[in-house]
Order: C-alpha cells, then structure tokens, then sequence
C-alpha cells in the first residue's frame, strides 16, 4: 500500500479511493459515517472505537450507537462530543 | 414493509462477533449497549440467523426480542392458521344463515283473521317452499301470493315480503259484494210468519195485501209481476218490504213441590277386614229400608300386605214431598220464559209489548210468555224455506 500513495498523488486522486484510509463525515455533533474502517472495537453509551489502518478512532459522547452498519461502512449517533485519531490527536 | 429483528447478545467481546458477522455480509440496522456485557442489535432475519449461529458457535447468548416485517407477519399467521380457517368458517355462516329466510310471520292489513285460519295460511305458505331454513333466493313471492288468493276466499289481497331473515304474509280480507237486483230473477214475496199487516212497501211487483189483512205464514206478499201493457205482463223479481205485528211465545214448567230425601238421624256401621277380594266381617249392621251407604277403607299400617279395614256406614233415609216457594218459582219460569221468547225475535225486530200468563194444576206451575214486535215479515221462497224448516221451528202464534 505505501507504494502506492505517491501513484495516486502522481494521479491526483484521494487516498481514501484506493480502500486504505478510513474516511470520516462529521455531521454536525450528533452523526459521523464512518468508511473504510475495518473492524468495530469497541460500542458503549460513553465511547466507540473503531479498528482503521492507522489505529483506533474514538469518538467520545452519550448515548452513542451504531447504525446502517454495513460491511464497508456505519454510522455512529449520538451526542459526539470528542474524536480522537490515530496518532494521540483529540479533535472535539 | 421490510423484516426486522431485535436481538439482545450477551457475552464477552460481543463486538468481535459482530464484526465476524459483517465480514460475512450481514448488515445491521441499529447497534446500542445495553449494558456491561450486553449488545442490542437490530438486523435483517438472514442478519439474525448469522449472529445467532455466530452465537451459538462462540458461546454466547443471543436472545430474539422482537420480529417484524413481512416474514414475522407469516410467521404469526402460520402460528395462528387456525384463527384465518375460523374467520371463513364464521363468514361462511354468516352468509348462509343471512341467504335463508328463519322467521315467517302473518301481518293482517286491518281485520284479521280467526288464529286457525292464519295457521292454515302458514302451512299453506310452508307447503309452497317458504318455511323455516328455506333459501330466500328460492322463494317464489308471487307464485305464494296467487296461490293463497285462490285457496281462502275469504281474501281480497295477499302478499309476500321478503326482508333479511324474516318472510312476512301480509293479507286484507275480503268484502262481501252488494247483492245486487237483477229484475229479471222472477220471485215474489210471502209472509215469514202469521202476522197483522202493519204497512206495505212494494218497489217492485204487487202487493197481495193492505194494512190491517192478517196472513198467515207462507201467503204472498208481494207478487213478482208487473204489467207490460193491458193484456200482457211479465214476471219480474219483486222487491219491498212488509210490516206486520207478530207474537212470539213459549212455555216453562215445574212441578209446585218435590221430592225431597232426607237423613233421619239414625245410623248404624259395620265393619270388615279386607285383603284383596276376601273379607272377614267384624262386625255386622242390619241397614235400614231406605238408607244411604258410606265406605270408608282404612289401610291397617306397618304390614306389606294391602290389608284394610272396609267400614260401611248406613244412615236412615226418608222421604218427604216439599213444597216449592211459589213466588220465587214463578219469577224463576217467568224469566226464563220470556228471555227464550224474546231469542226468538229476527235481527231487525222491534218489540214492542210482552206479558206473561202463569197457571198452577195438577201440582204443577205453568207460565207462558208473550212477545209482540214488529218486524219486516216479507221473504223469498228460499228464505221461508230455511226458516221454516223442522230444526228453526218454535213456537209462534
């Protein structure tokens, strides 16, 4: 896969195309669909972590839960209040 | 409507199991804790079927809370196939009970009939295939209307109702036709009874009498003839109407004193044992002349045996002749003497006058009544006929 991020920059297409980086749309504070992800790690009112490439994404609330939970994609409702990336880096 | 089932997953790493689930291309509607080691989830039923098997495999639980859907909704009616199968039996019933007819009732449009005369009615009804569970469709209204016309004629309209349930005869009676004068019906008039002619009324024929003429029964009236031209004449039906003062009598008797049997006091009783037909007397009375008889069986208690005891009991008797109270006697004949001459008086006879004569001989009381009225004393043959005939035939002065 890391041979091919310079092809696709060369390209000029988005990473995320090629099915490797997870892809998050925020929707407001209280939808996130979530793409590309590859495993569910974690589901509580408080917190849901997901398995990416990278990592662990955490998105932090109340009454969090998951929805339209497909095999490449899923929603997360609730009140969001913080995201945490991989990496140490806390968004709210 | 699509299929949804709600599942509760108990158990450790519950999100790993849904994860194997996705990877094998379930889809999930909604996914919520619970609590500590409990998932909510909300899938598709091939979705559940996966976590389940999942579930069972990896030692969890997985607990169906709730289906719906068009599959859930089969399945609740294959669970409930019985209630579909009832639902088409009742209707089925409801419809054959509401296609026949199960009241049938007699409604009179003014006067009725006797109650014997409407039961006829509804067998006749019932005979013409409208009765009690009969199909409404097969029921002929107007084959039963004319059928019933022609069988009582008593009956001027009849007709048949079909409503719901219920089969309604309805029916007027019949008014008798006028009598109507035909001139040409040749008859004359006569005298019904011996009578004193009071007036005289011809509207057609001659009149044979005046007032004041005393006729006997049977003697003409009033001819049924008129003149056609002076040597000719034709016979007509006559018609009018003759008053006459008639008298109409009867008779009542009785004897002024009867024989009365009275006790005299003296008894005497006798006794015997009795089972079946043998008797043992026990004690035995002589009796008197004249004498009444009592029986007395009196069952002797505590056997099995019919055993009785017969007392006869003879009381004295004689005989005495008792004068009736002639006051009372001669009111009690006189009314009944007079109410039997005045049931003989014709509808439309006017009385005018009545006295009694009261006679006593050879111990006997004899009272008779007389009745005088006026009445329309003109009849036809036919009608003289009928009433003086032996079985109308009372006595008339």
């Amino acid at each position: 896969m890391s041979g091919k991020r310079p092809v696709l920059a060369a390209l000029s297409l988005p990473e995320d195309a090629a099915g490797g980086l997870a892809r998050l749309t925020v929707l407001g504070s209280r939808e996130i669909l979530a793409e590309n992800c590859r495993a569910i790690a974690e589901v509580s009112e408080s917190r849901v972590r997901l398995a990416v490439r990278d990592g662990l994404i955490s998105v932090s609330g109340t009454r969090l839960a998951l929805a339209d939970v497909r095999p490449d994609s899923l929603r997360i409702v609730g009140e969001i209040a913080a995201i945490e990336l991989p990496g140490g880096s806390a968004h709210d | 409507m699509t299929d949804r089932v709600r599942l509760c997953l108990t158990g450790r790493m519950t999100e790993r199991l849904i994860e194997r689930a996705r990877a094998q291309g379930a889809a999930f509607e909604r996914i919520e804790r619970q609590d500590a080691r409990s998932l909510r989830v909300v899938t598709s039923t091939s979705g559940a079927r996966l976590v389940c098997a999942l579930a069972e495999e990896y030692g969890l639980s997985a607990e169906i809370l709730s289906r719906s859907g068009w599959r859930s909704a089969l399945a609740r009616i294959r669970a409930r196939w019985t209630l579909a199968v009832s639902a088409v039996l009742a209707a089925a019933c409801v419809y054959f009970f509401t296609a026949r007819v199960w009241l049938i009732g007699v409604r009179p449009l003014g006067e009725s009939l006797p109650p014997d005369e409407e039961a006829r009615i509804v067998e006749t009804v019932n005979a013409l295939g409208a009765y009690v569970s009969a199909k409404s469709g097969d029921i002929d209204a107007a084959l039963i209307s004319n059928a019933l016309l022609s069988r009582f004629d008593a009956l001027s309209y009849a007709g048949v109702r079909k409503r719901g349930v219920t089969l309604t005869v309805e029916y007027r009676l019949a008014h008798e036709a006028p009598a109507v004068y035909d001139v040409s019906d040749a008859r004359s008039l006569y005298a019904l009874r011996d009578a004193v002619v009071l007036s005289v009324e011809p509207l057609a024929g001659r009149a044979c009498v005046e007032p004041g003429d005393t006729v006997r029964a049977g003697q003409m009236l009033i001819r049924g003839e008129e003149r056609v031209s002076l040597e000719e004449t034709r016979r007509i039906r006559a018609a009018g109407a003759v008053i006459g003062r008639v008298w109409l009598t009867d008779a009542e008797s009785a004897p002024l004193a009867e024989t009365v049997v009275r006790r005299t006091g003296r008894a005497e009783s006798g006794s015997a044992l009795r089972l079946f037909r043998w008797a043992l007397d026990l004690k035995r009375a002589e009796g008197f002349p004249s004498q009444e008889e009592e029986t007395q069986l009196l069952p002797v208690g505590g056997l099995y045996l019919p055993l009785m005891i017969e007392r006869n009991i003879f009381y004295e008797t004689e005989s005495r002749r008792v004068e009736a109270d002639k006051a009372a006697l001669e009111k009690t004949l006189t009314e009944t003497a007079l109410a039997r001459a005045r049931a003989l008086l014709p509808e439309g006879a006017r009385e005018r006058a009545f006295w009694t004569e009261t006679t006593a001989a050879e111990g006997e009381m004899r009272v008779e009544a007389v009745v005088e009225a006026e009445m329309n004393i003109a009849a036809d043959a036919e009608t003289l006929r009928r009433e003086t005939s032996p079985s109308n035939d009372r006595s008339n002065n």
